[in-house]
């Protein structure tokens, strides 16, 4: 067999996002305990509703344990090892405008391709920019807020906007949901609030781009986004981490709600450092996200491309309430060396004529294990519910993984739901019809994986997708030989 | 231009091609006949490099390369062109990305410029109006859900795009009707430009009727057994191969 | 009601083997895994949607007294098989008067483990346990735990039995609960095909009895089994059933299994792969009403390569009845080359009734073609259509596609007497759903 030797050359290519930000921050000494979470709430002016929320959410994280049903195995994370809070330091308290910002801070997000200034490649979608635990900037508000749209760090909301927060917050993940959701009721730092209001089309693409600078500190972002009757956004994110030797805790929530007749798209290109070729290092991903089509006729619609991060453990989810709802979910999780992803979705028929679609594509490579994980509900009410389930799962070489783990419940004699998986690997005579055509074997790996994965490409915003399509190509480097 | 000598070669540790020479010259059509298990999809696959065919001795010269030192796609990009016997589909790949990454290749390689995506596009659409194919047929995925007949004339595209100067043709005739061979005669026949060679493996004479050969081999226990003009194809067409054996 | 816990301390303290079957190893084994084996709670996932708190609720934990059973009304439950060698357990033990195997008795083909020859101890020893993982079944640990006999059917090497092993287990009426437990075990010598036919049923209205049963199979290479199952006991009989299959090199296994629900019914089915290019099909249909449930658990465990195997499972749920489906496959590292297909398709026809499936796919080699479905649905509006198009009234079109579904499963047992039998049940078990009582006989 000649091929190979070459691509295992490749294998060497670094993280491109993994550089470290010098910058001068403001950090809490590792550790948890009710002292800390009076002192991010204080750091962050909270009112006092907000602290008595997040010790709520603290004592009852202290009851639960870990969750292990998902069988990852990894080392146990010390939650008194992390710190809590970390936020670049400024002259005043928190920047008030992106001029005050730290030029290093703007360096970083300008050499990950996120510029902060509204122009240039990704003009026209509004950014917010998280850097560890605080958002330092946001761009575009002036526009937004002509339309109404209310897109701020939800430390912001929660003093501008206390009744949409507290209305929210919480009500569709609620506190003590899971471990690592109750964890980040109690210390989650900052994060993106989205308020579309009543008939209105968001005049732009919304996004927020997450990175995590300081070592030992874990980021425990929240995002809500509420989009009021009628309404539509699109909102994206993306994430990024430095290269370091040690595991870095990552447990985000983000919440999103549906009112009557409203669309929300959400986008995710989730590129957390994965650690090195031997598994050292990477970010523990351990997220909850969970959209409720409350209102008739809304739509929820998950679209996430998963190349990072050395565990991934998250199921974004639509429950759905209101009648004639719609929850989508498109996945491309793809893992290569010794990475491990455990994805999927829950899609909880709970309203009329109700109606989800899924599909998942697994790529796993190297020594990886990649699994899709997902529950299809239709509960007893839910008259006319309609499921479609497709997961493909494709293996490059033969050390890795790749299962799928439906879970299918009906309560309803008037649903249909259809679930179908299948797993292939590149085949010899796919790759010798692209090199007989002169097109190398790395090129033909990736051309043949984009095309597994158009399906669920073709649901992200256009800047996106090709983004994503070129992620896929350097995550998948070294994997074929 | 190709200068097989003494080619001799196994797949699963069985002796298929045993010592089998052939010179092809600038502009030459060359018909390879012989009986089902001859070898004749064998050489035309050894050429083309295809992993799990082991070249034992022998040598293969092609424009002064020795051929069988290169990879497959180091090959295509030098010229030589393999139209499949059986099609692979690859799902979700267009056929029009997958035609630009391969021309991109093959030009890079011949220091030519790349094209543009319009260029390539309306050269792309103009071959298929001579190959009577539906430019729809460029937005599919490739081979995707194609009958026998358009994955043939697809590869007929790809060679006629390609350029190359030493096309392969695997069996280019079976699973057609009459018209769709037709078809792809006269796209061959269209790149029949004095220069450009041919090798064209069949076990039928039919398709010599379209294309008609400077020579025709017969092959048989992978060995050429005989070789002659048009006239060995009718011969064998009248009197079978066992005639030869 | 009592706690799982205290049921299964009970239930060790009934374990031990009967003297004259000293010779045996395997109860000592199961023992061990008994003690340290929990009770499935609803946190165990894999009985999840299978609560044993109905078993729990009664006192099974003594064996069913040898009852006499109303004959007639007994052979009325047979399969016209008139060559066939019968043998029939009343209640977990054997009755001689309505079995008919003397001839594989005498040949040594089917015996009784508590009239077993030396050989054929050595050859029990050599194979029980060999196909079961009894850390993984508790259920089936707890039926070894407690071996008072069991059958022996030993396929001699390259032979074809002429006629089906047709083995019956009755449930009959009891006074008190209690269980019954009963094992077969299958060794084929290399290159024996047989059939094997199995049927659980019962004689009587309200019933009192646990049925615990393993059936372990173990074809040596080239051996050729096909294995017909009907469940089809009345539905207040409780009965949890392990199947485990080993295949070894070019071996092939087939089965056809109709299963109705029950107040709790429980069927593992478990096939380990041992050996190159072994084949196995699983072709099953459930059917669950009123208020039965019916779980079924099949594991396909790909260890060596160059496998098949092809499941499909039909399911058929109505009235306020709860069926479960969970089909894994596991292709393990080596088990390259490996094509494993999976299918299960369900009928879901009331507003009251639920049904649980999960297919799994668990692959750790590249080279495999692997493929799973599963879809819930009512009937095809377009066949509807198409009916009374032909002017066929709608009720009778239902009736008709659902039988039609059914019956597929039917018409592939390999065995006219059998599909005979099985329409005949399940006419008894369409009896009273609405939609079917009249045109079953059509």
């Amino acid at each position: 067999m000649s091929k190979g030797n070459e691509i295992d050359d490749l294998i060497s290519r670094e993280y491109e996002a993994g550089f470290v930000t010098q910058v001068e921050s403001d950090t809490l000494p590792p550790g948890l305990n009710e002292e800390v979470i009076r002192i991010i709430s204080g750091k962050k002016n909270e009112p006092e509703w907000m602290l008595e929320w997040r010790l709520e959410a603290y004592r009852k994280w202290q009851q639960m344990d870990i969750p292990r049903w998902a069988q990852m195995p990894h080392p146990e994370v010390d939650f008194n090892a992390i710190s809590y809070y970390s936020s670049p330091k400024s002259k005043k308290n928190g920047p008030k405008s992106l001029d005050e910002v730290d030029p290093e801070v703007l360096a970083t997000f300008e050499k990950l391709g996120i510029p902060l200034h509204e122009r240039g490649k990704l003009a026209g979608v509004a950014v917010d920019a998280v850097f560890d635990s605080v958002s330092i900037g946001t761009t575009y508000k002036e526009e937004l807020a002509k339309a109404g749209v209310i897109f701020c760090p939800i430390s912001e909301a929660i003093k501008d906007h206390p009744e949409l927060v507290r209305k929210y917050l919480g009500s569709v993940v609620p506190q003590q949901d899971n471990f690592y959701a109750a964890l980040n009721s109690a210390v989650f730092s900052d994060g993106s609030f989205v308020y579309i209001p009543k008939n209105t089309r968001c005049p732009m693409e919304l996004s927020t781009y997450f990175r995590i600078n300081e070592l030992n500190t874990g980021q425990f972002e929240r995002t809500l986004i509420v989009a009021d009757e009628g309404s539509h956004v699109s909102y994206l994110e993306g994430c990024t981490a430095p290269m370091r030797d040690e595991n870095q805790l990552h447990a985000a929530v983000v919440e999103l709600v549906a009112l009557g007749d409203a669309q929300i798209k959400y986008s995710t290109v989730q590129n957390w450092y994965p650690g090195d070729a031997n598994g050292k290092g990477g970010i523990y991903n351990f997220v909850t996200k969970r959209g409720l089509c409350a209102g008739v006729n809304s739509k929820i619609s998950w679209t996430q491309v998963e190349t990072g991060s050395a565990i991934t453990w998250k199921y974004p989810s639509v429950v759905l309430r209101g009648d004639n709802s719609v929850g989508e979910f498109y996945s491309v999780a793809l893992t290569n060396n010794f990475q491990q992803a455990d994805t999927g979705t829950k899609m909880i028929h709970l309203g009329k004529n109700t109606k989800s679609t899924i599909v998942s594509k697994g790529i796993s490579a190297g020594r990886s294990q990649n699994s899709y994980r997902g529950l299809v509900r239709i509960s007893p009410r839910a008259d006319n519910a309609r499921n479609h389930t497709q997961c493909d799962s494709l293996l490059i070489g033969d050390r890795c993984g790749a299962h799928t783990f439906p879970y299918i419940e009906a309560k309803n004699s008037d649903s249909i739901i259809e679930h179908e998986a299948t797993t292939s690997k590149v085949s010899d005579d796919q790759l010798f019809l692209c090199r007989q055509r002169g097109i190398d074997e790395e090129k033909a790996v990736s051309m043949i994986v984009n095309g597994f994965c158009k399906e669920v490409f073709k649901e992200l915003p256009m800047e996106f997708a090709v983004e994503a399509g070129k992620l896929l190509e350097v995550s998948l480097e070294g994997a074929v030989g | 231009m190709l200068i097989v000598k003494d080619l001799v070669a196994e797949v699963d540790g069985k002796t298929i091609l045993n010592g089998i020479s052939l010179t092809v010259k600038p502009g030459e059509v060359h018909a390879i006949m012989g009986p089902n298990g001859s070898g004749k999809s064998t050489l035309a696959n050894v050429l083309a490099g295809r992993d799990g065919y082991e070249v034992k001795s022998g040598e293969v010269i092609f424009q002064g390369h020795n051929l069988l030192e290169l990879a497959p796609e180091e090959r295509a990009r030098e010229g030589v062109f393999l139209a499949f016997q059986y099609p692979v589909e690859i799902p979700g790949v267009s056929n029009m990305q997958f035609l630009k990454a391969s021309v991109d290749a093959i030009r890079k390689h011949r220091k030519l410029p790349e094209l543009d995506a319009p260029a390539f596009m309306k050269m792309a659409r103009d071959k298929c109006k001579d190959l009577k194919l539906n430019p729809d047929f460029l937005k599919r995925g490739v081979n995707e859900g194609f009958s026998g007949g358009e994955k043939k004339r697809n590869e007929i595209l790809q060679m006629a795009l390609l350029e190359p100067s030493l096309c392969l043709l695997d069996e280019t005739d079976s699973g057609l009707d009459i018209d769709a061979l037709q078809v792809a005669a006269e796209g061959v026949n269209a790149l029949r430009d004095g220069k450009r060679g041919f090798v064209l493996v069949t076990h039928y004479q039919r398709l010599l009727n379209y294309i008609v050969p400077d020579y025709v081999h017969v092959l048989a226990g992978g060995r050429i057994v005989k070789s002659g003009g048009r006239e060995l194809a009718l011969e064998l067409e009248e009197k079978g191969y066992s005639w030869i054996q | 009601m009592i706690s799982p816990n205290d049921w299964k301390q009970q239930a060790q303290a009934q374990t031990g083997q009967e003297h004259s079957l000293h010779w045996l190893l395997q109860p000592a084994i199961a023992q061990a895994a008994f003690r340290a084996a929990e009770l499935p709670t609803r946190k165990t996932e894999r009985w999840k949607y299978t609560p044993v708190t109905a078993l729990l609720q009664q006192d099974f934990l003594q064996p069913a007294a040898v009852d006499s059973i109303d004959e007639a009304r007994a052979r009325d439950c047979f399969a016209d098989l008139p060559n066939a060698s019968r043998i029939v357990l009343v209640n977990g033990q054997l009755n001689r008067a309505l079995s008919d195997f003397s001839d594989l008795e005498n040949q040594g083909v089917i015996t009784l483990f508590s009239s077993a020859s030396p050989e054929q101890r050595e050859l029990i020893n050599m194979h029980l346990g060999t196909a079961l993982n009894p850390d993984k079944h508790p259920f089936a640990a707890l039926n070894y735990s407690n071996l008072q006999d069991g059958l022996l059917l030993h396929a001699p090497a390259l032979q074809k039995l002429a006629q089906p092993v047709y083995v019956v287990y009755l449930g009959s009426a009891l006074a008190t609960p209690a269980w019954a437990q009963t094992r077969l075990l299958v060794v084929a010598e290399p290159g024996a095909e047989l059939q094997l036919i199995e049927q659980f049923d019962s004689v009587g209205e309200q019933n009192n009895l646990f049925h615990n049963h393993v059936t372990e199979i173990v074809l040596q290479p080239n051996a050729r089994l096909q294995h017909i199952r009907l469940q089809v006991e009345q539905e207040a009989l409780r009965h949890i059933n392990g199947l485990h299959v080993k295949l070894t090199r070019d071996s092939h296994y087939e089965q056809h299994g109709i299963a109705f629900g029950s107040q709790l019914k429980r069927n593992d089915i478990n096939v380990n792969f041992a050996g190159e290019n072994a084949a196995c099909v699983l072709n099953g249909v459930f059917l669950s009403k009123h208020r039965q449930h019916i779980d079924n658990h099949l594991n396909l465990e790909h260890a060596t390569p160059l496998c098949t195997s092809n499941t499909a499972f039909k399911g058929f749920v109505t009235d306020e009845s709860r069926a479960i489906f969970n089909g894994r496959i596991h292709i393990h590292p080596q088990a390259q080359k490996t094509e494993a297909h999976l299918n299960n398709r369900n009928l879901l026809l009331s507003k009251k009734a639920e049904l649980d499936t999960k297919p799994e796919l668990e692959i750790y080699a590249d080279d495999v073609k692997c493929s799973h479905g599963a879809s819930i649905g009512q009937l095809d509006e377009k066949s509807l259509f198409y009916f009374q198009s032909r002017g066929i009234d709608k009720a009778s079109a239902e009736a008709m596609l659902c039988l039609g579904f059914v019956n597929e499963k039917v018409e592939q047992i390999p065995s006219e007497p059998m599909q005979l039998l099985a329409q005949h049940k399940l006419g008894q078990f369409f009896n009273d759903v609405e939609k079917l009582k009249t045109l079953w006989s059509l």
